[in-house]
């Protein structure tokens, strides 16, 4: 319960999103004793007057010094996090329903070990190293498609005797792609035409009959199609290429969905047949209402697909 | 957050040194429930099973009180309590399940670690409960890790008490200290001590004689006084009943019983508990301290019982004034004796009043006859059977300071010398590590004072003439070796003596500046200071405990700067930072070599002389082994010897 109080009363100043790396200095690290350390302080007491009552000098001793270790525990909870350097790290997109892994990298700049830092509700880092870097995902589950991130994070540490917590808080701007949720039960992707491009091609079989070639391979090329006999000078490998799949592609368009009526199931079922036609390989284009996306092929291409389904209409990110 | 059972085996282990010193004085029925549930708490860590069920609980705790309540008759005072602490702790492990539980059995080990204080207090136990203490924020601490790792948790707990000790030590001296008892708890003062007693039977001061506990220690302000001299007077006895003697009526508190004169004597007397009123001190005291008050036959007696080491003041000296008669009352109490018994010494002394007339010869006589006869001085005198006297006088002949005393008196009153007899102790031993003179249990000892007309009381010591070497240089000088005084004390290898002598000087000063720190000793200390009352030692206790807080944050700030104030870092960061004016800035995430590859391309004409730095840069900062100072110091000067060329990019 106090605990929830002095969360609200610490968020309430929190600004908007923090781009880049925070660095957690002393005004935005907040500290309370936790309920065990409110009973060690309630134990001390009752020893104290046992002390008194018996003008017993080491029973003194002993009560002070756990008071006085409870003093140090304080310091050194605050400690574990003054200094600690909050960074996003590279997420990988999802779709919805499915549970967003965002990864956060705590940096330790210096030159003690930090340890049990505990970023959001109970992902916990067991130890940080000196001068290292240390990931932590933090699970937060998606229902929607859009952009989502993890809004306010929770850092905090109770080390190193459970006496005190301290806490920061932080708004990351780091946001996760949402793909709509597939329609797996969708039937097979059909031949549509597209006004004024002239082009019409039929669904068919994925692999290329004749072989046209190798060019340089660049990063969102499938990997099926990599050769690694031959390697241009950085040891890249080459990308063979088959006449079929340079010409035509299978446009996926929204007219072939609309039937469906409501946006989310079309957008599902073209998001299904997106990963169909990913997963044969075969050149695919997209059209939404709005927005074209011109054939092509290959992992890049397919997350530019499914982004422009996930953020169809609805531009503003999830919040949570 | 589940238990692990390393947690588990630490945390009975933790317990089990807690407990090990209590149960030297607990009943054993106490330890044994200890042990019981402490196995049956690991095995059910080890097997995984279930914890007991709570009907099961509950009934051995309602057991538990019962038991304690049948050993003691109440749940309160001391020894109770921390019996029913340990029990209590005992069933608290069958229903430890999470963190939580592990930590109120942690918070009931230091309340038994205070608890073995009220036992004992010596500076041996506080080393072992500090070791025991450690062990228990170890505990803590482990249990409170997520990756459970033992040798971490003794580190840094050591760690963190080391660095507790300064602001405890400032707590320790500046915490206002009032004086207890706040409540009074039932049996906390009913705790048998040895020392010496209110009533002196045959055997009772030789039994007393086997003890190398201290009784006090002293403190002479000028130099020791000679051996002899130094009789400590305890309760004087007046009223026998044919067995032992006793002080029926206690003393009333006069201002001043005698007239003193010569040369006075200024010491200090650190007495050790002994649950009794009486004080002691040399004849003749001429100023009792507040708290206490001296009686008509020159007892000081303290007001309230001594239940804990006390240090008081006197003053004596060695000349008394006595009034020319002895009281009506005093004298028919110094010359009763009972109506029958003991015949033969009756007839003794109606002999010895025959033959010398004079006090002061029949007195010489009696004393002679001690010293004549086959009489013997022994710590293992016979038994005597009813009419006690008679039968050491005529029969056994060997006895102890308080037959010859009892025996004196008796033959002193029945020839009409008013007598009485006096117990305490005599000598001691002198501790020339701490100048200070250690009386101990063993230097217990009884003798007699008679009074004389014109005269007053005078000291006669029977035993003196039966064994002058026991009052000259102390028992363990008149004992023949045979004689079963236990222990060090009497061993006459040197520097084993040595060491038992350096051992009580630590205790002493252990008990003069760290026990015996209650108010008074605060206040007198303090004052020295310049600290006179709670708003100024209030004040001094922050400022010094804020310091001290201040001065780590300090230290643990340096140290972290220290990282950031590599020079070979900063001549980098210096670089960096003039690159960045001319266009190529250095993003947070980008290492040398990428930034090398950059500049390449950007600006090629600088890299011809920024490509070795950086490539430099990057050796000396990813090597494993370390560099050596000089090519640091080349490389800094490098970086900052470059000129940056301001040009048109390519």
């Amino acid at each position: 319960m106090l605990q929830q109080w002095a969360d609200r009363l610490s968020a309430r100043h929190l600004a908007a999103l923090e781009p880049g790396a925070v660095r957690l200095h002393r005004r935005r690290i907040y500290i309370l004793p936790t309920v065990h350390g409110l009973f060690f302080g309630l134990a001390l007491l009752v020893m104290l007057l046992s002390a008194i009552n018996y003008s017993n000098s080491l029973a003194f001793i002993l009560t002070f010094l756990l008071g006085s270790l409870f003093l140090l525990s304080l310091i050194k909870t605050h400690h574990n996090l003054l200094g600690l350097v909050l960074r996003c790290g590279p997420s990988r997109p999802v779709f919805a329903g499915q549970t967003a892994m965002f990864e956060i990298n705590l940096h330790n700049p210096g030159k003690r070990e930090r340890y049990d830092i505990i970023a959001g509700d109970d992902t916990v880092l067991p130890i940080l190293a000196a001068d290292s870097t240390g990931r932590v995902l933090l699970p937060v589950q998606t229902h929607q498609r859009g952009y989502i991130s993890p809004g306010r994070v929770r850092v905090s540490t109770a080390y190193p005797l459970s006496l005190t917590r301290a806490w920061s808080w932080w708004k990351p701007e780091c946001k996760v792609c949402v793909y709509p949720r597939p329609e797996t039960t969708a039937p097979p992707p059909v031949k549509s035409g597209l006004a004024g491009s002239g082009q019409t091609t039929a669904s068919r079989p994925a692999q290329g009959d004749e072989f046209a070639g190798l060019r340089e391979y660049t990063p969102g090329d499938p990997i099926s199609r990599l050769t690694w006999r031959r390697q241009n000078a950085q040891g890249m490998p080459s990308l063979k290429q088959f006449h079929d799949q340079v010409d035509s592609g299978l446009w996926l368009t929204w007219e072939s969905v609309s039937h469906l009526g409501d946006t989310e199931r079309c957008l599902s079922r073209l998001c299904q047949w997106v990963l169909e036609c990913d997963a044969r390989n075969e050149r695919y284009g997209l059209v939404l209402p709005g927005e074209q996306i011109e054939p092509a092929s290959g992992s890049e291409h397919r997350h530019q697909c499914l982004q422009a389904l996930a953020l169809y209409r609805s531009p503003q990110a999830q919040r949570n | 957050m589940a238990v692990s059972v390393t947690v588990i085996g630490w945390l009975l282990a933790t317990l089990s040194v807690v407990l090990l010193p209590h149960t030297l004085h607990l009943p054993v029925w106490i330890t044994a429930v200890w042990i019981a549930v402490a196995l049956w708490r690991y095995l059910i860590a080890r097997r995984r099973s279930g914890l007991p069920p709570a009907l099961v609980r509950f009934a051995l705790v309602l057991a538990a009180i019962t038991a304690v309540v049948a050993q003691y008759g109440t749940v309160l005072g001391r020894d109770a309590g921390v019996s029913l602490l340990i029990v209590m702790l005992a069933l608290k492990l069958l229903e430890v399940r999470q963190q939580r539980d592990i930590i109120i059995t942690l918070f009931l080990a230091y309340f038994l670690i205070l608890s073995q204080f009220l036992f004992e207090q010596s500076v041996l136990m506080l080393v072992y409960l500090a070791l025991a203490s450690w062990l228990v924020t170890s505990t803590w601490m482990l249990s409170q890790q997520s990756v459970v790792s033992s040798r971490r948790a003794l580190r840094q707990s050591a760690i963190l008490l080391l660095q507790s000790v300064p602001v405890m030590l400032v707590l320790f001296l500046l915490f206002p200290r009032i004086q207890g008892p706040l409540w009074k708890l039932p049996g906390d003062s009913e705790v048998s001590r040895t020392g010496i007693s209110d009533h002196m039977s045959p055997g009772s001061i030789s039994k007393l004689s086997q003890s190398n506990e201290v009784a006090f220690r002293v403190e002479f302000d000028q130099g020791t006084p000679d051996h002899a001299t130094l009789y400590w007077r305890g309760p004087v006895l007046w009223d026998f009943d044919g067995r032992s003697w006793r002080d029926r009526y206690r003393g009333q508190a006069v201002e001043h019983w005698v007239e003193t004169s010569g040369r006075p004597i200024t010491y200090q007397v650190i007495l050790e508990p002994h649950n009794r009123h009486w004080l002691f001190g040399l004849d003749y005291i001429i100023d009792p301290g507040i708290n206490m008050s001296i009686s008509g036959d020159g007892q000081l007696l303290a007001h309230t019982k001594i239940t804990k080491r006390i240090r008081y003041e006197l003053i004596s000296r060695p000349v008394a004034h006595w009034p020319a008669q002895l009281p009506a009352a005093q004298l028919q109490r110094a010359l009763k004796l009972p109506g029958y018994g003991n015949p033969r010494s009756r007839e003794l002394a109606e002999q010895l009043h025959r033959d010398y007339p004079d006090p002061q010869h029949r007195i010489r006589q009696l004393l002679q006859h001690f010293g004549q006869d086959p009489f013997t001085y022994t710590l293992t005198p016979p038994l005597l059977g009813r009419n006690s006297v008679d039968d050491f006088m005529f029969n056994t002949r060997r006895g102890f300071c308080e037959h010859y005393a009892s025996a004196f008196v008796f033959l002193m009153r029945a020839s009409g010398i008013p007598a009485r007899v006096v117990t305490g102790y005599q000598g001691g031993e002198y501790n020339q590590l701490g100048d200070y003179l250690i009386v101990r249990q063993s230097d217990a000892h009884a003798w007699t004072e008679v009074w004389l007309d014109q005269q007053g009381w005078v000291r006669i010591d029977p035993t003196a003439a039966i064994a002058p070497e026991r009052i000259e240089s102390g028992i363990e000088a008149a004992l023949p070796d045979a004689a079963p005084v236990s222990g060090l004390l009497r061993t006459d290898i040197g520097f084993l003596r040595d060491l038992v002598l350096a051992w009580d000087g630590i205790n002493n000063l252990w008990n003069l500046w760290v026990l015996s720190y209650g108010p008074d000793l605060q206040n007198k200390v303090l004052r020295q200071l310049g600290i006179i009352n709670w708003t100024q030692m209030a004040m001094w206790m922050t400022v010094l405990c804020s310091l001290i807080v201040f001065l780590y944050l300090f230290f643990w700030w340096k140290s972290e700067r220290e990282v950031i104030d590599d020079p070979v870092v900063k001549a980098y960061t210096r670089l960096c930072q003039r690159l960045a004016k001319l266009g190529i800035k250095r993003p947070l995430w980008e290492g040398p070599a990428n930034y090398a590859r950059r500049i390449q391309r950007q600006r090629p004409d600088l890299f011809a002389e920024l490509g070795p730095i950086l490539h430099d840069y990057q050796v000396l900062r990813y090597q494993t082994a370390d560099s050596d100072s000089s090519s640091r110091q080349d490389l800094i000067r490098r970086m900052r010897q470059t000129r940056l060329k301001r040009t048109t990019a390519v």
